[in-house]
C-alpha cells in the first residue's frame, strides 16, 4: 500500500491531519499545473480548490496506485469540464466575454535569466506561442501542458487521461501543427521588424 | 525555421505561489468534510433534497423487495435522463428498475404529476414519460434527448423512442456515472450537458440550441455515434513493410479498389459464429466511402470503423476506430479526406461487435488522393456610414469550411471566435457582406474591434484580421434597415422507408418559400440550376419526408439543399446534406396489379356479324382493339392487328358489314384485346364467324 492511500484511509477514518499532510506534499505541483492548464491566477484559484475538494470527498476513488497522477486526472477533467462550461457562458454571453489574460501570461514567462534581448524578440514568439496554446481546444491543451510544462511522460499522460498513448502522440501532433500554422505568419512579421530595428540600431 | 517543440521547450513557467486564502478553504474543506461524516456530497445532496414521499417510496419499494437491499447501494445504480423539453432524471438500480425520478426542470415537474415510474423497467418507463409529452403537448418536433450514465448494458430500444418521437429528432449518448454525479453538483442538467459534449466533439461548438446540436449531429454523421476524436496513430508495424500486399496496391488501382484478395486480410473467425462484415470501398470526390454488408447475427451493438496506416487487418480496439456506428441498418460511411492523411495508403475494416464478442471483418486498403487541407482565414476590411457599420470579407470556399463568425468586442484587439462569442453565425460561405445598425448587441457610439473566424469541420477556427469601427450614434429613422436575405440551415436522417429532411425556419421579410432540390451528380446543388423536387411556400414548414420516387430514386445517393427564394428574386442556399435513399423494398400491404381481358360472344345475320363484350372496368384500362384473324384461331392484338380501337370503355358492342377487311363469305376468327396505361394488353377469348354474303 501506498503512502498516500495510507493517508487517505487515516482521512476517511477521522485524522484530518492526514488529508493536510497530502495537500501540504501536493500543493506546489498541482497549483502549477492549475496555473498552466488556465493561464489565470484566479481561475487556478478555483481549479485548485475544487480539485482538492474532489478529492477531499471521494478519497475512496484512489486507487492505490500513482497519487500524482489521480490528482492530476481529477484536476484535468475538472478543468475540462469547467472549459465547456465556460465556452458556453461565452455563448451566452456573446460580444462581451474578456479574455482578459495576458498580463498572467506574460507574467508568467518572465525568469530571472531572461535577457533584454530574449525579451524584445524571443519572449515576443514565446509570448504569442503560450497565447496560442492557452487558445487550444481543452484536450490539444491538456498534452501540451502537461507533456512540457508538467515534464510528464507520454505513458504518465496516456494514464492521467485515460486515453491510448497513441492517442496522445496524435493529440500532441495535431495540437503542434495548429500552433506551427498560427504562429508561422506571425513569427515571420515579428522576424522582419527584428531584423529592421537590428539595422536601425547598427 | 519555426520550430513548435523547440519553442515550447524553451518556455518557462513560473511557479506561482498560492495564495493564503485558497490554502484556508482547502484545508477548512476537509476538517468539515470529516466533521459532516457523510460518504460524499452528492449522496448527502440527494438524500437531503428528496421529498418525503420519495423516501417513502424507497422505503416501501425496500421493504417489497427485501432481497434487493444489497442492490440498492450507490455503487451500483445507474441513471437515465430524457430531455424533450421536460428534463427527467431516473434512477435504476442494476436490474433497470426505477427507484426514483427527478425533475430537472419546471416541465418536468409538470409531467411527473401526471404519472407514476416506480417499480417500471427502464423502457416501459421512457414510454411513458414519451407519451405523456405527447398528449401534454411537449412531444412535436423538437428533440429527444435520452442519456445513460452507468456501467454495464442499458436497457434503452431507440426504435421504440424514435417511433414514439414521431417528428421529433432523437439521441442516444452515454456517459459515466461521475459524469452525472459531477454534472449534479455542478448544477447542470446531465443529459444535455453530455449532449454540449457530443456536439463540440464533434465541432458543433456555435451556441445552437438543443434541437439544433441533435440535428446537426444527425447531419454529421446521420446515425453514427461517438466518433474518436483522431484516428489512433499507428503501432509499430508488425510486419515489415516489404510485406505490404503488393499484389493488392497494384491490382487495386486506386480510384476502384476491391476487396484485397490477400489472404493476410481475411477476416477473423468467430468462435461464437457471430458474422463479420465484409467491407468494400473506393475513394471519391469528397472522401473515402466505405461500403460493408449489414450482418444478421443476434446480440449485435455496433460496427466499429478501423482504419490503419500500416496495419493490413486492422481492428478494434488494436487499431482504434474512425466511427462507431450503433444503427445495424447502416452499412456506409463516407470518411472525409481531412480525418486522413494525404497521399497515404490505409486499410479500412469493419470490425462487428456483439455481446461479448468483436468480430473483425475482411480489410481493403484504398489510397488518399494527394489534397492539400489548406485552412484559410476571412481578412476582414469595413467601413461606418452615418446609419450603420459595413463589414465585408473575403469569400471562403475551402473544402471543410463550415461558417463564418462574426466576432466583435469593446476590449480586445485581435477577437476571435469562440474567446469573444460572436454576433453572427452565418453558414452560407456565399456570404460575405454584412451590415449591422445600432442595436443592443453593437451599441450606438461604441467603438468595437470586429473579425471574421472560419469555422471548419475538423474543429479548426481561423481568424485573419480586425479592424476597428465605431457604431453610428445616431439611429436610422428615414432609411429602412437593410434587407437581409437569411438561408436556412439543413439536416437529414434516412430510415427503412426513406429520407427525413429539416431546417431552420427563415421569416426573413421577403421570403417567398423554400424549393427543396437534390441532385444525385452535383455537390453544392441549388435552386435554379439543379431545378427542385418540392416548392415549398408556407415558411412555417420546416421538414420533410420523402420515400423513394421518380425524382428521387431507390438506392440512389443525393446531395440536397433547400434554395430560399425571396420576392425580388434573390436566392439563398443552405448547407448541402448528402442522403441515400433507401433501397425500394415491396410494400407487404400493396396490392398486385390487376389486368383484366373481356370475354367476346357473337352471331351473325343477314347483313353484320354482331359482336358483344363485357365491360372492363379495371384502373388502368384505355381501350379495346377489336382484332379478327381468317387464319389464327386465337388472333391478338398486336400480333394479328385490330379492325378497330375503342377508346370508351362503356362500349360493348359492335356490328361490322362485308367490306374490303372482312370479306363477304369469309369465315373470321373475332377477339377483344383490352389495352393498358402502361402497354399491357389482355385477350380473353375468340369466336368464329362468318361474314354474311347478301
Amino acid at each position: 500500500m501506498t503512502e498516500q492511500k495510507r493517508l487517505l484511509i487515516r482521512y476517511t477514518e477521522g485524522d484530518v491531519q492526514a488529508m493536510n499532510e497530502l495537500i501540504e506534499a501536493y500543493k506546489q505541483d498541482l497549483y502549477n499545473l492549475c496555473f498552466r492548464l488556465t493561464f489565470s491566477l484566479s481561475d487556478a484559484d478555483d481549479l485548485f480548490q475544487q480539485t482538492w475538494l474532489k478529492v477531499i470527498n471521494r478519497p475512496e476513488k484512489f486507487n492505490g496506485n500513482s497519487f500524482k497522477n489521480w490528482l492530476y486526472t481529477v484536476c484535468v477533467n475538472t478543468f475540462r469540464d469547467g472549459y465547456r462550461k465556460r465556452m458556453r457562458l461565452m455563448k451566452i454571453g456573446g460580444v462581451e466575454f474578456k479574455n482578459n489574460q495576458a498580463k498572467d501570461i506574460a507574467m508568467a514567462l518572465v525568469s530571472d535569466n531572461v535577457t533584454t534581448e530574449d525579451i524584445a524578440q524571443g519572449n515576443f514568439i514565446k509570448t504569442t506561442l503560450v497565447a496560442h496554446v492557452n487558445r487550444l481546444a481543452s484536450k490539444y491543451k491538456t498534452v501540451i501542458v502537461l507533456y512540457y510544462y508538467q515534464d510528464m511522460s507520454y505513458d504518465e499522460i496516456s494514464k492521467i487521461l485515460n486515453i491510448p498513448i497513441g492517442t496522445v502522440k496524435s493529440r500532441m501532433n495535431t495540437a503542434k501543427s495548429k500552433l506551427h500554422k498560427q504562429l508561422l505568419p506571425i513569427v515571420k512579421t515579428e522576424e522582419v521588424i527584428w531584423e529592421e530595428e537590428k539595422y536601425v540600431r547598427h | 525555421m519555426l520550430d513548435i517543440d523547440k519553442q515550447l521547450k524553451q518556455i518557462h513557467i513560473k511557479s506561482q505561489p498560492i495564495s493564503n486564502d485558497v490554502m484556508k478553504n482547502v484545508i477548512l474543506a476537509a476538517a468539515s468534510k470529516k466533521k459532516s461524516k457523510a460518504r460524499n456530497p452528492y449522496t448527502r445532496k440527494l438524500v437531503w433534497a428528496l421529498p418525503a414521499v420519495a423516501l417513502v417510496v424507497a422505503a416501501m419499494i425496500l421493504i417489497a423487495m427485501p432481497n434487493a437491499v444489497k442492490d440498492l447501494t450507490i455503487s451500483e445504480m445507474n441513471y437515465y435522463t430524457v430531455d424533450i423539453n421536460p428534463g427527467i432524471s431516473i434512477q435504476v438500480d442494476d436490474k433497470d428498475v426505477v427507484i426514483e425520478t427527478t425533475a430537472i426542470n419546471d416541465d418536468g415537474k409538470q409531467l411527473l404529476k401526471t404519472i407514476d415510474l416506480g417499480g417500471l423497467y427502464i423502457d416501459d418507463a421512457i414510454e411513458k414519460i414519451l407519451r405523456a409529452a405527447k398528449e401534454m403537448g411537449y412531444l412535436n418536433d423538437g428533440h429527444v434527448v435520452v442519456g445513460y450514465f452507468g456501467s454495464g448494458k442499458h436497457g434503452i430500444s431507440m426504435d421504440k423512442v424514435e417511433e414514439l418521437a414521431g417528428k421529433a429528432k432523437t439521441i442516444f449518448l452515454m456517459g459515466t456515472r461521475e459524469q452525472y454525479e459531477d454534472f449534479v453538483e455542478e448544477g447542470l442538467h446531465p443529459g444535455l450537458e453530455l449532449l454540449y459534449i457530443k456536439g463540440e466533439e464533434l465541432g458543433i461548438t456555435d451556441g445552437q440550441d438543443a434541437s439544433e446540436i441533435v440535428a446537426a449531429i444527425i447531419k454529421l454523421k446521420l446515425e453514427i455515434v461517438d466518433p474518436t476524436d483522431e484516428l489512433t496513430p499507428d503501432k509499430t508495424p508488425e510486419f515489415t513493410p516489404e510485406k505490404t500486399p503488393k499484389e493488392s496496391s497494384e491490382t487495386t488501382p486506386d480510384k476502384t479498389p476491391e476487396p484485397t484478395p490477400d489472404k493476410t486480410n481475411k477476416p477473423t473467425q468467430s468462435p461464437g459464429n457471430h458474422e463479420s462484415a465484409t467491407i468494400s470501398g473506393e475513394v471519391t470526390d469528397n472522401g473515402i466511402r466505405l461500403n460493408w454488408s449489414k450482418v444478421d447475427s443476434g446480440g449485435f451493438t455496433g460496427y466499429k470503423v478501423v482504419a490503419s496506416k500500416t496495419n493490413p487487418n486492422p481492428k478494434y480496439p488494436d487499431d482504434g476506430y474512425l466511427y462507431y456506428i450503433t444503427n445495424r441498418d447502416t452499412t456506409t460511411v463516407l470518411v472525409p479526406f481531412y480525418k486522413l492523411k494525404s497521399n497515404t495508403n490505409y486499410y479500412f475494416s469493419i470490425t462487428a461487435l456483439y455481446d461479448g464478442e468483436k468480430v473483425a471483418g475482411n480489410a481493403i486498403m484504398l489510397k488518399t488522393p494527394h489534397v492539400e487541407i489548406s485552412y484559410e482565414g476571412a481578412p476582414i476590411t469595413g467601413y461606418a456610414t452615418e446609419e450603420k457599420i459595413v463589414l465585408d470579407w473575403m469569400q471562403i470556399d475551402t473544402p471543410g469550411a463550415m461558417g463564418y463568425k462574426v466576432v466583435a468586442s469593446k476590449t480586445d484587439s485581435t477577437p476571435s471566435y469562440p474567446e469573444n462569442g460572436y454576433i453572427e453565425w452565418i453558414t452560407n460561405l456565399e456570404v460575405h457582406h454584412r451590415e449591422y445598425a445600432p442595436s443592443g448587441t453593437l451599441v450606438a457610439g461604441e467603438t468595437y474591434w470586429f473579425a471574421i473566424t472560419v469555422v471548419y469541420e475538423d474543429g479548426t477556427k481561423i481568424t485573419e484580421n480586425s479592424i476597428q469601427l465605431t457604431v453610428p450614434s445616431v439611429e436610422p429613422t428615414a432609411s429602412p434597415t437593410p434587407h437581409i436575405y437569411e438561408g436556412t440551415t439543413l439536416a437529414g436522417s434516412f430510415n427503412e422507408t426513406g429520407i427525413s429532411l429539416s431546417w431552420t425556419q427563415v421569416d426573413a421579410d421577403g421570403a417567398s418559400g423554400y424549393k427543396v432540390v437534390a441532385s444525385s451528380t452535383d455537390s453544392t446543388p441549388s435552386y435554379p440550376e439543379n431545378g427542385y423536387i418540392e416548392w415549398i411556400t408556407n415558411l412555417a414548414t420546416t421538414s420533410r419526408g420523402y420515400e423513394p420516387s421518380e425524382s428521387l430514386l431507390a438506392g440512389e445517393t443525393y446531395w440536397i439543399a433547400i434554395t430560399v427564394v425571396y420576392g425580388d428574386g434573390t436566392k439563398v442556399t443552405s448547407n448541402v446534406i448528402q442522403l441515400t435513399m433507401p433501397a425500394a423494398t415491396p410494400s407487404p400491404t400493396a396490392t398486385p396489379r390487376v389486368y383484366e381481358g373481356t370475354t367476346i360472344s357473337g352471331s351473325a345475320n343477314d347483313t353484320h356479324v354482331v359482336l358483344n363484350w363485357g365491360q372492363v372496368d379495371t384502373p388502368g384500362a384505355v381501350g379495346y382493339k377489336v382484332v379478327a384473324s381468317s387464319t389464327d384461331s386465337s388472333p391478338s392484338y398486336p400480333e394479328n392487328g385490330a379492325i378497330e380501337y375503342i377508346t370508351s370503355l362503356g362500349t360493348t358492342s359492335r356490328e361490322y358489314a362485308p367490306s374490303g377487311t372482312l370479306v363477304a363469305g369469309e369465315t373470321y376468327w373475332f377477339a377483344i384485346t383490352v389495352l393498358y396505361d402502361d402497354d399491357t394488353k389482355a385477350t380473353n377469348n375468340a369466336i368464329q364467324l362468318t361474314m354474311p354474303n347478301p
